[in-house]
């Protein structure tokens, strides 16, 4: 893999060694290979693509940031998406906070008709599902489902245990489940 | 095997994320147990549901790199008096602490030095004493028409600051 005349590198942990020592280069490559997925990641979170955009653009500013002091203790992309995740619950929690403020002043505007024409019933439906779980299991759902991360993975981005993941995951799908499909288990057949 | 497969073996199975040997085991236990069976079956659609904000949220999600990678360049720019701005501040602070710690242990070693010379407090009292009842007057020499010697002013500063 070549990013340019003076960087090359087969790794993102040599990737972010580089960007420290000044070769520029190794952020776009380190954007091409990652900005796509953080964006995504960011976007399943907060349910808002400008929002996201947002989080893509403050996730790297900080890894250019961080480069000069980074050191391969862990997977890059661990600390990355880690990073993403915490953005996009901060900006996640500022919107809950305004919401109620917006409730509270009665000024709260539900979304309109055309604006959900926009999508299909089903993209909505699942879209708040997701929005509609509690903060840690909407992040494990976005990583697992979505993202394809162990239960191991998410455990390391998020700080909590694989365990504690995989119980909130259960939950999760579960919820999820009554509400995409509320017929699909519950009522039909009885537990063995 | 345990008694009932999770959700997120499930979900596991549904998008072959299993490797080959826990995927056996789930497949010989769905086989046997008609609970776990239904729930997958269930799961297929439910992952039909999952999947459709995944399809429209990948079409979004088209990244603009370039436009990323350009807005990184501007930061980086944008940054750099910052990051002058910061590191010369850092300078400063540090020079600051330096300066204010060599005052604390100069500062230290004079009122060290300062106090090898103090008067000692016995006779601080003994000269405020006089001075408040204008027994410097008394002194040799002085012009109070008295004539006493040094001595009997001691033998009197003495008996002022036993009181």
């Amino acid at each position: 893999m070549c990013t340019g005349a003076n960087v090359r590198a087969d790794d993102d942990e040599r990737l972010m060694i580089l960007l420290g020592r000044g070769e520029n280069e190794a952020l776009d490559e380190l954007m091409r290979r990652h900005a796509s997925r953080i964006r995504q990641i960011a976007y399943r979170i907060l349910g808002k693509l400008d929002e996201a955009d947002d989080v893509v653009q403050e996730t790297f500013t900080r890894v250019f940031r961080f480069a000069p002091r980074y050191k391969p203790n862990a997977k890059f992309t661990t600390w990355l998406f880690r990073v993403a995740v915490n953005l996009s619950q901060d900006v996640h929690r500022k919107n809950c906070r305004e919401a109620a403020l917006r409730r509270a002043l009665r000024l709260w505007r539900p979304v309109t008709a055309g604006e959900t024409h926009q999508e299909s019933e089903n993209v909505e439906r699942a879209r708040r599902a997701i929005a509609s779980l509690a903060e840690f299991q909407r992040t494990a759902i976005v990583l697992h489902y979505y993202e394809r991360l162990s239960c191991a993975q998410i455990g390391e981005i998020t700080g909590r245990s694989a365990a504690a993941v995989e119980s909130a995951l259960s939950r999760a799908y579960a919820t999820l489940r009554q509400r995409l499909n509320p017929t699909g288990i519950q009522g039909r057949f009885p537990e063995g | 095997m345990k008694k009932h497969l999770s959700e997120v073996e499930l979900i596991e199975l549904c998008q072959g994320r299993l490797n080959s040997r826990h995927a056996d085991e789930v497949r010989k236990h769905l086989a046997k147990c008609a609970y776990c069976a239904h729930r997958m079956a269930a799961t297929d659609e439910f992952v039909a549901s999952m999947d459709a904000w995944k399809v429209a949220a990948s079409d979004e999600c088209a990244l603009d790199a370039a436009g990323l990678i350009s807005q990184a360049a501007r930061d980086r720019e944008r940054d750099l008096p910052y990051r002058i701005v910061r590191v010369t501040l850092g300078q400063a602070a540090a020079i600051i602490v330096l300066a204010g710690l060599s005052g604390a242990v100069a500062g230290h070693y004079l009122a060290q030095f300062s106090n090898a010379r103090r008067i000692p407090a016995e006779r601080v009292s003994e000269q405020v004493a006089a001075h408040m009842m204008h027994l410097d007057a008394l002194a040799p020499g002085a012009m109070t028409g008295l004539d006493i010697t040094s001595d009997e002013v001691q033998i009197f500063l003495g008996g002022v600051t036993q009181q």
